[in-house]
């Protein structure tokens, strides 16, 4: 059930690695940025503000799209973290701790 | 960016920046007028038929009148422009020596919205989503509208005989008998993004100035008296309350 939870939970959250974060910044700039520049071009052109305007609200669609849910290519360099110490380690015999007379962990 | 929200929040926040940049440069584009304007707007305006009438029981004299109206004002159609506002204003000086300055009446205003273009909101959801038959009157409204806003290029205007929208009348109460009163023709340049443009204003004159002679303003004329009222009246002397230890003991009829 907890792992279940769990990984709802990283769903939900949709939590990406620090290299999939810097991907995700510069592909919303120059898609935001892009997607200004032709909305304004295009409707200038065909002096028509409505093209503008849809093309603008298009392209920002699209970054979300891109950008917000948790795609795979934006976790493709996990954090290289240490395995969790389980207490069998090395230092596992310097640590001992006494409740009540009794050994515990 | 560690989250979904959070990249949900930074982006949007990008979004409004850009959405904010492009509508300044548009409306710095509108003001600086680029693309150029074709041709700049005419206008020219006749009285006939001006009446002055009593009306309500304030003693308020009202004016009455019809106005020829004949405009090209389709250069300041942009395609920032939403809509344009005309309005027809009675332009009179308020006392006779001028020191009043000019007093400026609306008689007359109307709007008249951009042409509405195969993308616009209407156009669109009627191209994807008809409407049903559910109501045949109102459908034949609609196209009837939209007919005439087609057929018709936005900005020339043509009226004869046009009755004003609004009475005027003058804070003193008095607008019978003014002279040196005109009918002047005015704009007003409604943007999608941008500033309010004003015929008489600085950015008026950047984007719309008036063609030399055409400048809409009508020839002089005056307030007629009073409608009904004689131009001179003889009073009659009238029997009068006599004056206070004056009173004789014999009244003269």
């Amino acid at each position: 059930m907890d792992e279940l939870l769990d990984q709802a939970r990283s769903i939900y959250e949709g939590e990406i690695d620090f290299e999939g974060q810097r991907l995700a910044e510069t592909i919303s700039t120059i898609l935001l940025s892009i997607s200004g520049i032709v909305a304004f071009l295009t409707g200038f052109i065909t002096q028509n503000i409505y093209q503008t305007l849809y093309i603008g609200l298009g392209g920002t669609a699209l970054t979300f799209l891109v950008v917000v849910p948790q795609w795979p290519f934006f976790n493709r360099h996990p954090q290289p973290f240490l395995p969790p110490r389980t207490g069998r380690g090395a230092l596992a015999e310097g640590i001992s701790v006494e409740v009540d007379g009794k050994k515990v962990s | 960016m560690h989250n979904a929200l959070n990249r949900l929040q930074t982006t949007f926040g990008f979004f409004t920046t850009c959405a904010f940049t492009l509508a300044s440069i548009i409306a710095l584009l509108s003001i600086v007028p680029l693309p150029a304007p074709v041709g700049s707007p005419s206008a020219s305006v006749s009285v006939r038929n001006v009446q002055v009438v009593k009306g309500r029981p304030h003693y308020y004299a009202t004016k009455r009148e019809e106005f020829d109206l004949e405009a090209d004002l389709s250069s300041l159609f942009t395609w920032n422009t939403k809509q344009l506002f005309v309005y027809v204003t009675a332009n009179y000086p308020t006392s006779k020596d001028g020191q009043g300055g000019i007093s400026e009446a609306v008689i007359w205003d109307t709007i008249i919205p951009a042409t509405s273009t195969p993308y616009s909101w209407q156009n669109l959801k009627q191209k994807y989503f008809p409407d049903k038959k559910k109501s045949k009157s109102k459908s034949r409204r609609e196209s009837l509208s939209k007919k005439s806003t087609d057929l018709v290029k936005p900005g020339f205007i043509a009226l004869k005989n046009q009755k004003p929208k609004y009475q005027i009348t003058d804070p003193t109460g008095i607008i019978s008998e003014r002279a040196n009163a005109t009918l002047h023709v005015s704009w007003n340049v409604q943007p999608w993004v941008g500033a309010l443009i004003w015929d008489k204003g600085y950015l008026g004159s950047r984007v719309g100035q008036w063609d030399a002679g055409k400048v809409g303003k009508s020839e002089t004329f005056s307030f007629p008296p009073l409608k009904g009222s004689k131009p001179e009246v003889v009073k009659e002397k009238a029997p009068q309350t006599p004056k206070v230890g004056s009173a004789s003991p014999v009244v003269e009829i």
